[in-house]
């Protein structure tokens, strides 16, 4: 018996058959992981409005997310609304997400409305690896870029780039599948544990606000960006349950001045604070800072009603 | 199930107040089901679960192969299933460096 691999390979009639059939395999593999990848990525389009010419484009995280109703906007506005927001993005993600859909559309949207609230400025306790959540638009050469830029390692971005299904998350899916079912509702259903949050405050458990230098100098960026584009913007503070805020009061009022600050040297931005009449009412909230389905409805009906006093025809 | 059940008694503050739970559990049906963290991963877990039960069904009644049996499936079927296996291990499996959102 030989102990040359070449020479058992040779040697071996059944191994051409064997390398035929890995290869069918890994064509059959790469055929449907095109596929899924495709229906997946049809499905978030969908979801996050990305499918079509929007009048107004919302972008924000998880605050925006829950505290808007898609559907009942479109109804008292009368304009298609696309909805692009994700999961812990910070400022820097939010403006790959704007340059995103300005790269690819037509130039329908007139107006942007930005999800601003007290930690805006604020990098710690929100997410890490955030580059992650924009494998799904890496066809998108620009947004391709960013990752290989951001990207830990070559491999990482290779195995992403060749495997266009694990570029999906379990995040993703559902959005998919809620894309093709239509359906944007809030599933946060219950109300705040008031008491237990007055406890994680008191033993030191809630995020603090911060001015970084650096998220300051990325949102003007932003709004630098708007402008450009000519496109009227709305910095909507969603409602933040007080005990948040009354905490760290200082804080909280210099982070909104700053926001009002920069807002004001654009013609084309105007700051709607939706907090304040809300915040004391825990029926509105999740959490301290998601709200439940009652309180999106009661945000989304002040939210337009301020249309006309914005100066936002409808 | 019983590890279940013993943790309703190792949580409560007090005996009487398990088994209220415990009474509860199988009599009041008023609130809403609970459907975990995220309902969308509740489901992804009891399908998933629900194929693995299909699958052990199949090789029990010899329709799947078991320790290298031959397999009474359509190869095209079977290569098919692996494949998608491969991609929801890519999709829905745990990376060191997956992206982290810390709910706020």
């Amino acid at each position: 018996m030989s102990i040359n691999l070449f020479e058992d390979i040779r040697d071996d009639p059944g191994f051409v058959k064997s390398l035929l059939r890995v290869a069918l395999f890994i064509l059959l593999l790469l055929f449907l992981d095109f596929g899924v990848s495709v229906f997946l990525e049809k499905g978030i389009n969908r979801f996050y409005g990305l499918d079509g010419d929007a009048e107004i484009l919302m972008v924000g995280h998880s605050h925006l997310m829950l505290a808007v109703d898609k559907r009942m906007l479109e109804e008292r506005t009368g304009m298609r609304v696309a909805k692009y927001t994700r999961e812990g993005v910070n400022v820097s993600d939010r403006y790959i997400m704007l340059r995103q859909y300005f790269g690819s559309k037509k130039g329908k949207t007139r107006l942007v409305v930005y999800g601003i609230d007290p930690w805006l400025f604020t990098s710690d306790g929100l997410s890490v690896n955030s580059y992650k959540l924009f494998y799904p638009f890496m066809d998108n050469p620009w947004v391709d870029r960013y990752v290989h830029r951001e990207s830990k390692d070559v491999f990482d971005y290779l195995g992403h780039k060749l495997f266009r299904s694990a570029r999906f998350d379990v995040l993703l899916i559902n959005a998919a599948l809620r894309g093709y079912l239509g359906n944007w509702s809030n599933l946060k259903f219950g109300e705040i544990d008031s008491t237990g949050l007055k406890r994680e405050i008191a033993s030191g458990e809630y995020r603090r606000i911060r001015i970084e230098k650096e998220n300051v100098r990325q949102f003007e960026h932003t709004l630098r960006f708007l402008a450009d584009k000519h496109v009227t913007v709305i910095l909507l503070n969603t409602p933040v349950y007080h005990l948040l805020t009354d905490v760290q009061p200082e804080k909280y009022s210099a982070a909104m001045e700053l926001m009002r600050r920069v807002a004001a040297r654009y013609p084309n931005v105007r700051l709607l604070d939706l907090s304040p009449g809300l915040a004391r009412d825990s029926r509105y909230f999740f959490d301290a800072v998601h709200m439940n389905p009652y309180g999106q409805k009661r945000v989304t009906g002040l939210f337009s009603e301020a249309f006309d006093s914005l100066g936002i025809r409808h | 199930m019983a590890v279940l059940l013993a943790w309703v008694f190792f949580r409560a503050k007090s005996v009487d107040d398990a088994f209220l739970i415990v009474s509860r559990i199988l009599t009041d049906f008023s609130s809403p089901l609970y459907m975990g963290g995220s309902a969308f991963d509740t489901a992804t877990g009891l399908a998933l679960i629900l194929l693995l039960l299909v699958v052990q069904l199949f090789q029990y009644n010899r329709i799947a192969g078991i320790y290298f049996q031959p397999s009474g499936i359509p190869r095209l079927l079977r290569w098919t299933g692996y494949a998608f296996t491969l991609i929801l291990i890519g999709m829905l499996g745990v990376s060191s460096e997956q992206f982290i959102y810390f709910q706020f």
